[in-house]
């Protein structure tokens, strides 16, 4: 009992001493680190910079109806087609009639700005509605270099189909390879698509209403 | 009162046998210096010029034109193929920096890129990558593949990467260069008619 207590008597000083010990030692590490990073900083250094500057492009397309000037039509429902010959007061086997809708990207030449490349695709945004739509018939196709806008392109093998021959005009654009155009930047190149509309003779009178 | 001057008393007799044993110190030292005066004395010296090498590290945009960018004012402008300047969402456009270490440089070096600073309308929808290329190599999509030894944003304000060696110059030569290929890409979100720029600076570190 007694040696212990003058153990436990003992212990504080000696506690203190290891403490300023283990102090002095950290103090002493801390100026060998210290030294190490001064030795690092010794190197020599140079630097080199370099910038880059990158910009969006814009896009934008212009289309053209009926052989007129270039011009944007962004919202629904856009210009009117107008049909040769007109379609005004049809019948079973009257003549079709052939309109052109033509596309290129906007180009600073035709006062807008110079747009970046880009793919046409021509679908169909509301499908068509009403008793007539359902006996007449249409076919879109793409218009070559050197081809009119007549019958003769609907046979012509070097035209893109679009929308193939004598479909019902209840029926909207399909998705195809034929129905993606490239269009160059800066409207380098234009797009023409050839619609034809037709009333077959062999459509029936619609039902009168009842 | 009594045992604060006690106290007093002692300090003073304290310091006084400081000041006798420094005192003590003194002379012993005063000996040792009188006695090495006392000696004969003959001098002989020798002189070297020592010379600080050069560190220059340089940089080119078309790997052969080089010359010192060293701050970023001077900044290299990079030089991109492709349309840089009318990007389109999900583009890459790829531009090659060259650095070396310029002829007279004693010592090799690590380069490292060491802070970036980017800006623009249109900096959140760009990102860059930057790829260690063989120094005669393309710089576009078939040679920036691997590990990037730096990749972030435009928006950033900040930029590391690994480093990358560069070997020193055998004179009268300049280093071997180190192609770095940038490769800037636009997320599907850019807008239009929208910039940004980044600029990168590189510390060369003598090794």
């Amino acid at each position: 009992m007694t040696s212990a207590r003058v153990g436990r008597r003992r212990d504080p000083p000696r506690r203190r001493t290891s403490w300023w010990l283990r102090t002095r030692a950290l103090l002493a590490g801390g100026l060998v680190l210290g030294i190490g990073t001064a030795a690092t900083l010794a190197a020599w250094n140079d630097s080199e910079y370099t910038t880059a500057t990158v910009t969006s492009g814009r896009f934008g397309i212009a289309g053209s109806v009926n052989g007129g000037a270039f011009s944007d039509h962004a919202t629904a429902p856009g210009p009117t087609l107008t049909f040769t010959p007109a379609l005004g007061a049809v019948y079973p086997g009257a003549p079709a009639g052939f309109t052109t809708v033509q596309i290129r990207t906007a180009s600073s030449a035709s006062g807008g700005f110079d747009s970046v490349p880009g793919l046409l695709r021509l679908q169909t945004a509301t499908p068509a509605t009403g008793v007539l739509a359902t006996h007449l018939v249409y076919a879109i196709r793409v218009i070559p270099s050197g081809a009119s806008c007549n019958d003769a392109l609907f046979s012509n093998a070097a035209a893109p189909v679009i929308v193939p021959n004598d479909t019902p005009f209840t029926t909207s654009v399909g998705v195809s390879a034929a129905n993606v155009q490239t269009l160059q930047a800066a409207g380098v190149n234009t797009i023409s698509y050839c619609i034809r509309i037709a009333l077959p003779a062999t459509a029936r009178r619609p039902r009168p209403p009842r | 009162m009594a045992t604060e001057t006690n106290i007093q008393n002692d300090k003073r007799q304290h310091r006084g046998r400081k000041t006798k044993a420094l005192l003590a110190g003194g002379l012993v030292l005063g000996v040792g210096a009188a006695i090495t005066l006392a000696a004969w004395t003959d001098n002989e010296w020798v002189s070297n010029i020592f010379t600080a090498g050069q560190f220059n590290v340089q940089g080119s945009t078309n790997g052969t034109d080089y010359a010192d960018h060293a701050s970023e004012a001077s900044a290299a402008e990079l030089s991109f193929a492709g349309d840089f300047d009318s990007l389109e969402p999900e583009e890459t456009v790829y531009a090659g920096f060259w650095v070396r270490l310029a002829a007279g440089t004693t010592s090799p070096a690590t380069l490292v890129l060491s802070d970036f600073d980017g800006s623009g309308t249109a900096a959140a929808e760009i990102d860059y990558a930057i790829y260690a290329i063989a120094a005669g190599a393309t710089c576009d999509a078939t040679t920036a593949t691997g590990t990037a030894i730096a990749s972030g944003t435009l928006s950033d304000t900040t930029g590391t990467s690994t480093s990358v060696s560069l070997a020193a110059p055998v004179s009268p030569d300049p280093g071997v260069a180190q192609q770095l290929c940038f490769a800037v890409t636009s997320s599907a979100d850019l807008a239009q008619n929208t910039t940004a720029t980044g600029t990168w600076h590189f510390t060369a570190t003598s090794s």
